[in-house]
């Protein structure tokens, strides 16, 4: 009995994690291989360099507004790393931080200070990233040769052939990321933020200040996601990093985080990028439809699990299916 | 009564805002590029900017709801695949009806779940379009198809009388039928009653759920006659490439023209504005020989400019 309590308590405080058993059934059921130590860990491999840009995802989701530039951030944390890594190891590292950090900043300014709404504000700073990126590197791969070893450590070294140095930084990153949320003031303001501004407001928190913190720690992330693909393929491509800001996006929301703001958990984000990633393993793996339908199923995965948000949540603030009346369209 | 002096000047910034921009810009271009100042280049401005106009046209009445919708460059994709398929086959009308049958459905999807159900519309398009590139490049395998019809090529390339392109008579024609709809029809003043305040529509009597799912599948159509117009001007279509990333441009040239991003009154000659003032942007930076990556740079900041004096209009 005490097992099943444990289990019933565990799945309410995330039901993504149902999400993810009937994952691990279907894709078992789909290839033989799927359970073996090999296949998993590639997976795990495989989501430990995009996962933190779901993480900073998160944080923005929390406080209600959505960052789409990660994917422009991510190319130019690469190709920052690349530039930087024939100077000297440690700035290789610090610099495409805090490129990111930098505009992430940018759009904390606009969303925040200016007011811009989110779509708009952010949409304008991956342009303009984008932008940044192929006047700096030119629309040709960038590549400098060979990588320090100590550089190529973070991205392709390994302990016992199957935990990898990303593996355990993105470990470390969601342990830091859950304490960031439940210990510290600036991770319980992201929540009131998100759930009520104006409360937030009213009890002295500086909503813009939130804000600025949640997108600099969103484009950190993703210029470190960055930095950790390039050091483990030595290359970076211009228009490399599109399409992250939806898997992001999709990682959040399916591990729980309410695109209105207020709700997520970090747990909830590891089982939906993991969700995610399974997902795409097991497409790979087999042949029946072309590479293509991926994409299909991603979006549609998407709209699958905000869909089903909406209608929860719908009925949690109205008590009822449906009201006439006096809702916002 | 006489209205207070900020809000003449907001009004006059609001209306002619984008208008004043262009001119400074006509004026800049034709001081500091050569071989600015001629009429090729008028016409060609006017022809390569149809695309980014009829996106931006449907843009607009969706950005006055309040929403977005960030798919119709995949809506142009899959309208354009699906209409180059029966082109090059010999069904030219079929191929138009289809694709702008195919643009509704996706339209009406991403409105009934913006209207209906609720979701943030950025979410909505954003999964939309890419399900809409994946189908788009599922239907051809990936390939790029060409669709050499005179009958349909020949339509792209009809000047009239000899010297104005057909491209330019669908703009003026659009752009007249669209600020009909919008200025002296109740339905552009039920748009910007739900724009302004959704719920206050609501309760007054307006459909708004109707009202959202109808702009959207607008903004959808209007993408499929942009990759209609497109096809025929290219003659192929490349699923990967048709459309991609015009969504950041449409946005642009309405966030420019005016349309207020939160909702409100639909600026429908402010929209031609600034598609006009975007495709000049692009022109000039062509002609300049700077690279086409600068242009995305300073696109983004006249959106900011635009959003941040518009906004400073209002207070």
């Amino acid at each position: 009995m005490k097992i099943w309590n444990f289990i019933k308590k565990a799945v309410r405080s995330n039901v993504s994690l149902v999400g993810l058993f009937i994952m691990l059934v279907l894709a078992s059921c789909i290839n033989q291989n799927f359970l073996s130590m090999e296949n998993l860990s590639n997976v795990f491999r495989q989501i430990s360099l995009t996962g933190p840009i779901a993480v900073g995802m998160l944080f923005v989701i929390l406080c209600g507004s959505i960052d789409l530039s990660v994917g422009s951030v991510f190319a130019l944390g690469a190709v920052v790393t690349l530039y930087f890594s024939k100077y000297s190891v440690a700035m290789a590292i610090a610099m495409p931080l805090l490129c990111g950090a930098f505009f992430g900043f940018i759009n904390g300014l606009l969303v925040g200070c200016m007011k811009m709404p989110p779509f708009v504000g952010t949409i304008s700073t991956q342009m303009f990233i984008r932008g940044l990126v192929l006047v700096l590197i030119g629309e040709n791969t960038y590549s400098v040769g060979k990588l320090p070893g100590s550089l190529q450590v973070l991205g392709k070294g390994e302990f016992f052939s199957f935990i990898t140095v990303p593996a355990i930084i993105f470990v470390v990153l969601l342990a830091a990321g859950s304490f960031l949320l439940n210990r510290t003031r600036i991770g319980r303001n992201m929540y009131v933020v998100g759930g009520n501004p104006e409360s937030a407001t009213m009890m002295g928190i500086s909503v813009p200040a939130t804000l600025i913190t949640a997108y600099t720690l969103s484009g950190m992330l993703a210029a470190f996601s960055g930095m950790i693909v390039v050091t483990r393929i030595g290359s970076a491509y211009p228009l490399t990093g599109q399409g992250n800001e939806l898997a992001a996006i999709a990682g959040a929301v399916i591990g729980g985080a309410y695109l209105s703001g207020g709700v997520g958990k970090v747990s909830g984000t590891f089982i939906g990028v993991t969700i995610m990633g399974l997902f795409t393993n097991v497409f790979n793996m087999q042949s029946f439809l072309s590479s293509f339908w991926e994409r299909v199923f991603t979006g549609a995965i998407l709209i699958a699990v905000v869909f089903v948000q909406a209608v929860i949540t719908h009925q949690k603030t109205t008590g009822k299916k449906k009201r006439k009346i006096l809702t916002a369209s | 009564m006489k209205k207070r002096k900020t809000e003449q000047n907001h009004d006059l910034l609001y209306r002619y805002g984008a208008a004043i921009a262009l001119a400074l810009f006509t004026v800049f271009n034709c001081i500091f590029t050569r071989n600015f100042v001629s009429v090729t280049t008028f016409w060609n401005l006017l022809v390569q900017s149809t695309t980014i106009l009829m996106l931006a046209m449907g843009m607009t009445l969706v950005i006055a709801t309040g929403g977005i919708d960030i798919s119709v460059g995949s809506t142009m994709a899959l309208s354009a695949i699906v209409l180059a398929l029966c082109v090059s086959k010999g069904h030219i009308a079929a191929g138009v009806i289809l694709a702008v049958l195919l643009a509704a459905a996706g339209g009406l999807f991403a409105g009934t779940l913006v209207a209906r159900f609720r979701i943030l519309p950025m979410v909505a398009t954003l999964s939309l379009q890419y399900m809409l590139r994946g189908i788009a490049k599922v239907v051809v395998d990936g390939y790029r198809i060409s669709c050499m019809n005179d009958a349909f090529t020949g339509f792209a390339r009809i000047r009239i009388g000899g010297v104005v392109p057909i491209q330019v008579l669908i703009i003026v024609l659009t752009v007249a039928v669209m600020y009909i709809v919008v200025n002296r029809m109740s339905f552009g003043a039920k748009l910007e009653a739900y724009g302004n305040n959704p719920a206050a529509a609501r309760i007054s009597g307006i459909n708004t759920m109707a009202l959202c799912t109808f702009c959207f599948v607008l903004c959808s159509i209007f993408a499929s006659f942009a990759g209609i117009l497109e096809t025929a001007r290219v003659t192929s279509c490349d699923p990967a490439t048709m459309g991609y990333q015009l969504e950041t441009d449409a946005i642009a040239a309405v966030v420019v023209g005016g349309t207020p991003v939160t909702g409100g009154k639909p600026n429908i000659l402010g929209t031609f504005c600034g598609a006009v003032l975007l495709q000049m942007v692009t022109i000039m930076v062509n002609m300049h020989n700077i690279t086409y990556s600068y242009s995305l740079m300073i696109k983004t900041v006249i959106i900011v400019a635009a959003v941040y004096l518009h906004r400073r209009g209002h207070r």
